[in-house]
């Protein structure tokens, strides 16, 4: 059975790899005839899934539909793969659940742990939180320059002991109040000083994000002055952190320590209902300093169930998601009711080599192994292209990315020639632990089992084993020598990092030391590297920070304490209706505002 | 049955409840990582642990810890949540309400389902209806509900487009029995699968075993009708056994029903139960595991009770 009189005018430009790699894998006629159908389904040629020419004959895309679904019905009654062809018939739409155009349904991954930005821990809670808090600065769309938002300008002292924030005039919350230089001290106080009468700690983040705050000053009603502890150019950079929204002084101060029960801020979005594992609802704020919003309501449902999210995605019952198991992109790609949408992201992943460990005591064995990996292979068949390789903690295009630094491309038998030299021509056992999941680590078991099998190729025996997140971290947390009894020589680690400023994190995961080692697993210790750090940290200047840090990095690839993997990209999925959804690269963040459902 | 042997047994549920809490708070320990590791993340291999173990009260000897909850808990107060705060007590209540639901109507479901299937096949013992009831049965047991779940919600919700594939309510509906009726069946039926296998195959045995036993023969040939032998006399002796087997299957169905709660985004019990223990959120897994075991040993005593009630030879 040949569905050819139906194929019609249908060159279908430009189409991804993932219906390719179907007509490879499934030869079956049954499948072939369905794939035409949903073509002349949708009823007009194609350039990466967004339809050309003439959207507007509906007749035509009616008449062929109709038709579709019949011969559809046909192979499923007349085909002796009677299982595979019932894909064939038109799916019936969910009944919408009472959604209308201007709600947005969005699964999230996980529960939203708290509405107050000083009890906020996590990327899962920091996206939803994001659109009812507006903080000083942000990032938008592509670029990752740091973009005014509630501040218009600033200034950094140049001995980087203060930052002063000038203030968009206007802007109001929630609640009706003004947002001015009050309101922002009010809100670094009530989380970072105990002795505030606001402050109902404990809370975890704040102090790890503004380490070095000591205090904030209204200056005038819109200017604002950080005053730091030490010389630190990272405070004005970490802002950015959601830990830094700004929540209104008159609903913090009445609500105490329930704030996250009535949460009021800037964003363009109002909270308005909270049912914990059920929903959360969120109402346009009319007012908002950028103009109303486009939609009027966010629904937040967290399925915290990987398939089932993706499900929800499939059947409509959710408009978008913002976290997907890489197998999933190619079938959201294949599938004309949904749309990829995804941007780079200063997200970076790599796996420590523990130094301690006795084969990686040798720089020639580290070298060996980042030869050993495949990394584009690990990017295309198992992340289906949802990263780019990585040499660094930096991220390139940014300031202070050094471009220029040793890479080591793929090559097993440059790695073999390596461990031969160092003395491992028969290679050596490698035990390494794994997170089940974990926040910004995407397919992390796929990812090492693939690793597993490169470097057995190079003699490397490596040994999996697997922890569940909060258990990983635990057990990492103190350094990979002694995990009840064990030294492992590898692990896993990610971090999104909300802007292009490696000061943020760079020296807590590669210059801790002794009993402040944090999460520096690699045992890393070179005075020169850390100097360059801790002088980077304190300059007020960019160009001399840039300087120092690509300094670093180039010490840091040349020793090799890492073995380098990949920068994620900010990978998101929705209807095709859905349009206007703006990510930029930094994850903890989501632009709903201008968003449309056609 | 009388007064003192009820009471005996209701005391009885008290060291059940204290030795399953004690059990679980250990257990939870044994695990690495704590609340505060679980609230920092990544982060905390940095100075900020030390401090928020420290104003959690994280670094107190454990049975002082378990101690402090015990105290609490025996006036009524289950804490609350360390991440959000909440109140534990009406957390579980309003999450318990949601997996009580779902599990009496799933028993449900497997009872009356269970049942028929059971005595079907045996009352019409080697026929293709027995079989087929066999098989059914032992795919029930032999797919994991978790399992079962994805696939009703994939077919039935997400392609089908026939019934809601998560949650409760719909979002913005009305919420009414009608919009929670929908919402029921998937889950329901994956929960029910492994029930009703079990129920079947014990009703089919028990029956069989009934069947072929002296009275019955009695009965047969004192002229009694087919009807009046198989209701009057095998089936309420079949029973009998049946009734502390869905003692038992209620109490599974307890703890089985946090993996369909995960697939089908089941505001339950069972799913807070997995996401305290992800999160080490403590109070909030002990307050889920009194109510879990509290109800469990209830419904063993309401078994027994009606155990007794039903067969007269236990009458004293």
């Amino acid at each position: 059975m040949t569905g050819s009189s139906l194929a019609g005018p249908l060159p279908v430009v430009g189409l991804n790899d993932g219906r390719d790699r179907e007509k490879n894998g499934h030869p079956s006629p049954c499948l072939a005839v369905v794939r035409t159908l949903e073509r002349a389904a949708r009823g007009g040629p194609h350039v990466n899934g967004k339809l050309l020419g003439n959207t507007g004959s509906l007749s035509r895309r009616k008449l062929l539909q109709g038709t579709a679904a019949t011969l559809g019905a046909v192979t499923v009654a007349g085909s002796t793969s009677g299982g595979r062809s019932a894909i064939a018939a038109p799916r019936r739409a969910v009944r919408a659940q009472g959604i209308g155009p201007d709600t947005l349904v969005i699964g999230m991954e996980a529960e939203i742990s708290s509405f107050d930005p000083a009890v906020m821990t996590g990327t899962s809670t920091f996206r939803p939180v994001s659109s009812m808090f507006d903080m000083l600065t942000n990032l938008w769309d592509e670029t990752t320059e740091i973009q005014p938002d509630l501040a218009e300008s600033w200034e950094i002292a140049p001995d980087a002991t203060s930052v002063t924030m000038k203030l968009r005039p206007g802007v109001k919350f929630h609640d009706g109040t003004d947002l001015n230089a009050d309101a922002v001290v009010f809100s670094f106080e009530r989380m970072l000083n105990p002795n505030s009468p606001d402050y109902h700690g404990p809370y975890a983040f704040p102090a790890f994000f503004f380490p070095s705050y000591k205090t904030s000053t209204a200056v005038d009603p819109l200017t604002v002055r950080f005053d730091l502890t030490q010389p630190d150019a990272t405070f004005f950079s970490a802002l950015v952190w959601n830990t830094g929204a700004i929540v209104s002084p008159t609903a913090a101060k009445a609500a105490g320590k329930d704030f996250q029960a009535a949460p009021v801020g800037a964003g363009p979005f109002k909270f308005v209902s909270w049912e914990k594992d059920v929903l959360t609802t969120m109402e346009a704020f009319p007012d908002y300093w950028k103009g109303a919003p486009t939609l009027k309501t966010l629904l937040w449902k967290p399925i915290v169930e990987e398939a089932a999210r993706f499900n929800q995605l499939l059947s409509g019952e959710v408009d978008f998601i913002v976290s997907l198991y890489p197998q999933f992109v190619p079938v959201i790609e294949s599938n004309p009711d949904l749309q990829l949408i995804q941007g780079p992201s200063l997200h970076t992943w790599w796996c420590y080599l523990n130094m301690h460990f006795e084969p990686f005591k040798d720089l020639k064995v580290r070298q060996a192994m980042n030869h050993a990996i495949d990394r584009q292979s690990l990017i295309t068949n198992v992340l289906q292209g949802t990263a780019i390789e990585s040499n660094s903690w930096s991220w390139p295009d940014t300031w202070s990315f050094a471009d220029d630094v040793t890479t080591y491309e793929y090559d097993p038998e440059k790695a073999k020639a390596l461990l031969a030299e160092a003395g491992y021509a028969n290679g050596f056992d490698l035990p390494y632990i794994v997170p089940a999941s974990g926040s910004g680590m995407v397919a992390p078991k796929e990812i090492a089992t693939a690793m597993q099998a490169d470097l057995a190729k190079v003699g490397v025996n490596v040994q999996i084993e697997t922890l569940e997140w909060i258990s990983y971290i635990a057990a990492v947390g103190t350094g990979l020598d002694d995990i009840n009894g064990k030294q492992f020589g590898m692990c896993q680690m990610s971090w999104m990092n909300p802007v292009a400023d490696p000061g943020l994190y760079v020296e807590y995961v590669s210059a801790g030391q002794g009993d402040a080692l944090g999460l520096n697993l690699s045992y890393y210790a070179n005075e020169e590297y850390n100097k360059l750090l801790a002088d980077a940290r304190v300059s007020g200047d960019q160009e001399e920070r840039a300087e120092l840090y690509k300094q670093a990095q180039r010490i840091f690839a040349d020793d090799a304490p890492w073995l380098f993997m990949f920068h994620s990209n900010f990978v998101t999925a929705a209807r095709r209706n859905v349009e206007g959804i703006i990510l930029s690269p930094n994850q903890n963040v989501l632009h709903l505002e201008g968003v449309t459902k056609a | 049955m009388n007064v003192a042997w009820l009471a005996r047994r209701l005391v009885l549920v008290v060291p059940t409840l204290l030795a399953a809490t004690v059990v679980v708070f250990m257990m939870i320990h044994l695990a690495p990582g704590d609340a505060a590791q679980a609230l920092l993340g990544p982060m905390s291999a940095s100075g900020a642990l030390e401090e928020l173990r420290q104003e959690l009260g994280l670094n107190d000897p454990l049975p002082t810890q378990y101690l402090r909850w015990l105290e609490r808990a025996a006036h009524g107060d289950l804490g609350r949540s360390i991440r959000q705060q909440l109140p534990v007590a009406e957390l579980v209540k309003e999450k318990f309400k949601n997996t009580a639901i779902l599990g009496v109507v799933s028993l449900t479901i497997a009872v009356v389902v269970g049942l028929l299937m059971g005595f079907v096949a045996a009352l019409n013992r080697g026929s293709m209806l027995d079989r087929l009831v066999i098989v059914i049965a032992s795919s029930g047991i032999a797919i994991p509900s978790f399992f079962l779940g994805l696939l009703l919600s994939y077919v039935f919700g997400t392609r089908l487009g026939w019934l809601p594939s998560s949650g409760m309510y719909d979002l913005q509906g009305g919420g009414g029995v009608l919009d929670l009726s929908r919402h029921l069946i998937l889950p329901a039926i994956a929960l029910a699968a492994a029930p009703i296998a079990v129920v079947a195959r014990m009703t089919r045995s028990s029956t069989l075993e009934i069947t072929g036993a002296d009275f019955v023969r009695t009965a047969r040939s004192k002229g009694l009708t087919d009807t009046s032998v198989t209701l009057d006399h095998i089936a309420k002796n079949a029973l009998i056994p049946i009734i502390h087997l869905l003692g038992l299957q209620a109490g599974i169905l307890l703890s089985a029903t946090a993996l369909v709660e995960v697939v089908f985004s089941w505001p339950g019990i069972g799913s807070l139960m997995v996401d305290s223990i992800l999160t080490r959120d403590l109070p909030v897994t002990q307050g889920c595991v009194l109510v879990v075991a509290a109800v469990y040993a209830l419904v063993s005593v309401l078994t027994d009770m009606i155990h007794a009630a039903v067969d007269p030879r236990l009458h004293e």
